[in-house]
């Protein structure tokens, strides 16, 4: 081998050029955030002591006082997290229906629906709550009215792809037949989406379990406003106690939609 | 002749399933030796146990003037398996990377491990590669990814692979089952090619007949786990034929003539 | 498609089928009427639909949902858009140094749970773990860390190392480490066995192999992943704002709580900015990798 030839790149000179500057993007964005933040995780490990204290004294063991306060915030959550994906999966069939090609034939009205569905789920969880705040005060109308808000968004947009997915073909052939526009929605393109759509009602049920007890937190009620309010009075055992209620409603609904999943749509 | 491999009475059992009762036969430098016979006859697991990616339950494999059948040590085996070339049906190449890089693959075995994690190659495996990228018609495309080949030309790429591993012995698993006739050709020839010119020994499992005989130097016909017929492909009749696939020859002459080549 | 079989007369070349199924290929409603789809299908779908509206209405009754509040709330709206849309620019220097610190605060979660979790993967993979009793382990262990909301993870930690930014990040990561871990850990074991089983054929060891073929695999899914783990990191760093991480989401819950609604709206502009420009530069970013 002789040193002076040119090396033989195992990878074109391009992607290998970009994948240098990738690198040093990431690096130069962790560089900057690193300092930015003063984070030091290593410092946290010289430092673990005081967590494995806070951890085995503070919260160590889970207690769970107040059963009649918790009881009531859990049916609280849960209700809250049923309610909002029930009316989300109404308000967003009727919006689909109107959005999607194969069931709309006005071009703006789709565009409008896209538009507000987008809006709808872009905009974070939080600053919902913080625009419903202001209208409506603190309340459980609050935290039901975010999540409602976020699960049309993207359920929306989802029934919009089923729709237009099964219109496709099945459109076409039913206006060969010479069936109306009503008759073909109701009859053939609903039905059909059916699965499609509880397939992402459970899924929605699922996010919006866990973001109710988030949303809770910040003054929509329930679960979350409980375990908020032990963090504030320093009473950790039962916050903790409160957390791992959660992440155990959490799982056992996630369980449920699993189950129904392949009871229903198998 | 000197001889690579022999193999003496191999047998494996998984449990009570007898898939190979018992197996003798010998390959040499630069001979290619057809394994044929219906599917679930064993041939695959004859291939397996050579290169030791099944532990056979008894008999020996003496490659290269040692037995290895009974090697346990991680060490030995990859040391045996680098010097063992595998090419499989379903060509098993890493799609999302470059054919260069595939090939390159075959490398990996002789690389240090820090090498191979940092994907340095040396210079000297590159230009192999080139040559051998070369050899086979695919030097126009040595960045394209390997997902984006023609299956015939994937194969190409799996040849390549498994002949920058320097291999004393080449074991093809019916390379050309999933290939259409004319690339099943440029295949097969390739694979001739390389075994008389570099003197490997190499064995192909093959289920079409025809193709067996055109290329074999000798042939062994296995039947239940057991070789029934090991001799030249002349001496392969009829008889022996149906005998090795239970059928009648005229039942088999159909497919014979749909995985024709030439 | 629903095709029912009327007649018997298509050549069955496997021989004849079953007695069962060819005694009634037309399913009739009780009363003698033609059904026209198979009941057995859509009962499953029908029975949940009615009792998710059965549990609906229940649980819309015991949430006990203050009505009055809602209808009031509902004119309420226009005068609340009418204050958010006084936009004022005051203070904007801290409005968007604080957006950096969110920004800042994403990035370093993201890529301390990315190195973590896909360590984990590796050994949760069960192809590739070298250890056959973990993957389930692991598995439990992070689905209870994400049945877990960040938030809550962050509170945890804000009281065990104090406020400020250190607590976001530990908090986020652990439940991106979960996300990672579980995600990669697919995409490890969607590598196919049979080019695993080549590259071992080789005489490559399980951690070449590694670096070799199952990373490169990943790649792209992993770009994807990193995408969506930040924009969902980038959203939880304004929740952790409103309990105490700093932050853009304490510009905005401090602003709302001063009543300065036009100052709010600048930071919910700025965040709403950064995360269009995010998804168009991931975009962007994935078409070119193609």
């Amino acid at each position: 081998m002789h040193a002076a030839e040119k090396k033989i790149a195992v990878r074109p000179q391009e992607e290998k050029r970009r994948t240098y500057i990738a690198a040093l993007i990431i690096f130069v964005l962790f560089l900057v955030s690193t300092i930015s933040t003063e984070y030091q995780p290593f410092e946290l490990f010289a430092n673990m002591e005081n967590f494995w204290d806070f951890l085995f004294q503070d919260l160590l063991p889970p207690r769970l006082t107040d059963p009649q306060m918790i009881v009531e915030g859990v049916v609280q959550t849960v209700s809250m997290a049923i309610v909002a994906t029930l009316l989300a999966a109404i308000l967003s069939m009727i919006l689909a229906v109107l959005g999607a090609e194969a069931t709309c034939p006005w071009k703006p009205l789709r565009k409008l629906v896209r538009l507000i569905a987008s809006i709808q789920r872009n905009i974070p969880n939080m600053i919902w709550i913080f625009i419903l705040i202001m209208a409506f005060g603190i309340g459980n109308v609050v935290g039901m009215l975010a999540l409602l808000i976020q699960s049309t968004g993207f359920m929306t947009r989802a029934f919009i792809e089923t729709l237009d997915e099964i219109g496709g073909e099945s459109l076409e052939a039913m206006h060969a037949v010479g069936a109306t526009r009503f008759a073909i929605i109701t009859q053939a393109l609903i039905p059909a989406c059916l699965s499609g759509v509880i397939s992402w009602m459970l899924y929605g049920l699922e996010i919006n379990i866990r973001s109710s007890s988030l949303v809770g937190a910040v003054g929509g009620g329930g679960i979350g406003l409980v375990m908020m309010g032990y963090i504030k009075q320093f009473r950790y055992h039962s916050a903790m106690g409160t957390i791992l209620l959660i992440a155990a409603i959490v799982i056992l609904v996630d369980m449920l939609t699993n189950f129904l999943r392949k009871k229903v749509l198998a | 002749m000197e001889s690579i491999l022999r193999i003496e009475h191999l047998r494996k059992y998984y449990g009570e399933t007898k898939a190979v009762e018992d197996v003798s036969f010998s390959v040499n430098k630069g001979e290619l030796v057809v394994i044929i016979g219906p599917s679930g006859a064993g041939k695959s697991t004859v291939l397996r146990c050579i290169n030791r990616m099944i532990d056979p339950t008894d008999g020996s494999i003496w490659f290269e003037g040692a037995d290895i059948a009974k090697l346990t040590s991680e060490k030995e085996l990859k040391a045996l398996r680098r010097r063992i070339g595998m090419i499989f049906q379903s060509f098993n190449l890493v799609y999302r990377l470059s054919v260069f890089q595939n090939v390159l693959h075959g490398r990996l075995g002789y690389m240090s491990t820090m090498d191979a994690v940092l994907g340095k190659y040396s210079e000297e495996d590159k230009r192999k590669a080139l040559e051998l990228l070369d050899m086979i018609g695919l030097k126009d495309m040595i960045y394209k990814r390997a997902g984006d080949l023609s299956g015939g030309q994937k194969q190409r790429v799996g040849i390549a692979r498994a002949l920058m591993q320097d291999p004393a012995l080449l074991l093809c698993d019916e390379p050309i089952a999933s290939l259409d006739p004319a690339s099943s050709k440029i295949i097969m020839d390739q694979i001739q090619k390389m075994t008389k010119e570099r003197e490997i020994a190499c064995i192909v499992n093959l289920h079409q007949v025809d193709v067996a005989k055109t290329y074999a130097d000798r042939i062994v016909g296995i039947h239940k786990g057991e070789v029934v017929f090991d001799d030249v492909p002349e001496k392969l009749d009829e008889a022996m034929i149906e005998k090795i696939y239970e059928m009648p020859i005229q039942e088999l002459t159909v497919g014979l003539e749909k995985g024709k080549v030439s | 498609m629903e095709g029912i079989v009327v007649g018997g007369n298509r050549q069955n070349i496997f021989g004849p089928e079953p007695e069962e199924k060819q005694s009634s290929p037309v399913l009739l409603h009780r009363d003698g009427k033609i059904r026209t789809a198979d009941p057995a299908k859509s009962r499953g779908i029908k029975i949940f639909l009615i009792l998710f509206l059965i549990v609906g209405c229940g649980a819309m009754y015991t949430m006990n949902l203050d009505w009055a509040q809602l209808a009031g709330g509902i004119s309420q709206i226009p005068a609340a858009i009418a204050n958010l849309c006084e936009i004022d620019f005051y203070q904007f220097d801290v409005t968007f140094s604080a957006l950096f610190e969110s920004i800042a605060v994403s990035i370093l979660a993201t890529i301390y749970s990315l190195i973590l979790g896909m360590f984990l993967a590796v050994f949760m993979a069960r192809n590739i773990t070298p250890f056959r009793w973990l993957p389930p382990i692991l598995s439990a262990f992070f689905t209870f860390l994400r049945a877990i909301p960040s938030t809550i993870w962050v509170l945890l930690i804000l009281v065990c190392v104090g406020f400020g930014p250190t607590a976001g990040i530990i908090g986020m990561s652990i439940s991106s480490m979960a996300f990672f871990a579980k995600s990669m850990c697919q995409c490890f074991e969607e590598v196919s066995n049979d080019t695993i089983e080549a590259l071992k054929a080789m005489g490559a060891g399980k951690i070449k192999i590694f670096f070799r073929a199952i990373l490169p695999s990943a790649f792209t899914s992993l770009l994807a992943w990193t995408s969506i783990n930040f924009e969902s990191n980038f959203e939880s760093s304004i929740i952790l704002g409103t309990v105490g991480g700093g932050g853009i989401g304490y510009v905005v819950s401090n602003c709302m709580g001063r009543y300065s609604y036009g100052q709010a709206m600048v930071a919910i502009l700025l965040m709403l900015a950064f995360t269009y420009i995010m998804e168009i530069g991931f975009t962007v970013f994935k078409e070119r990798k193609k």
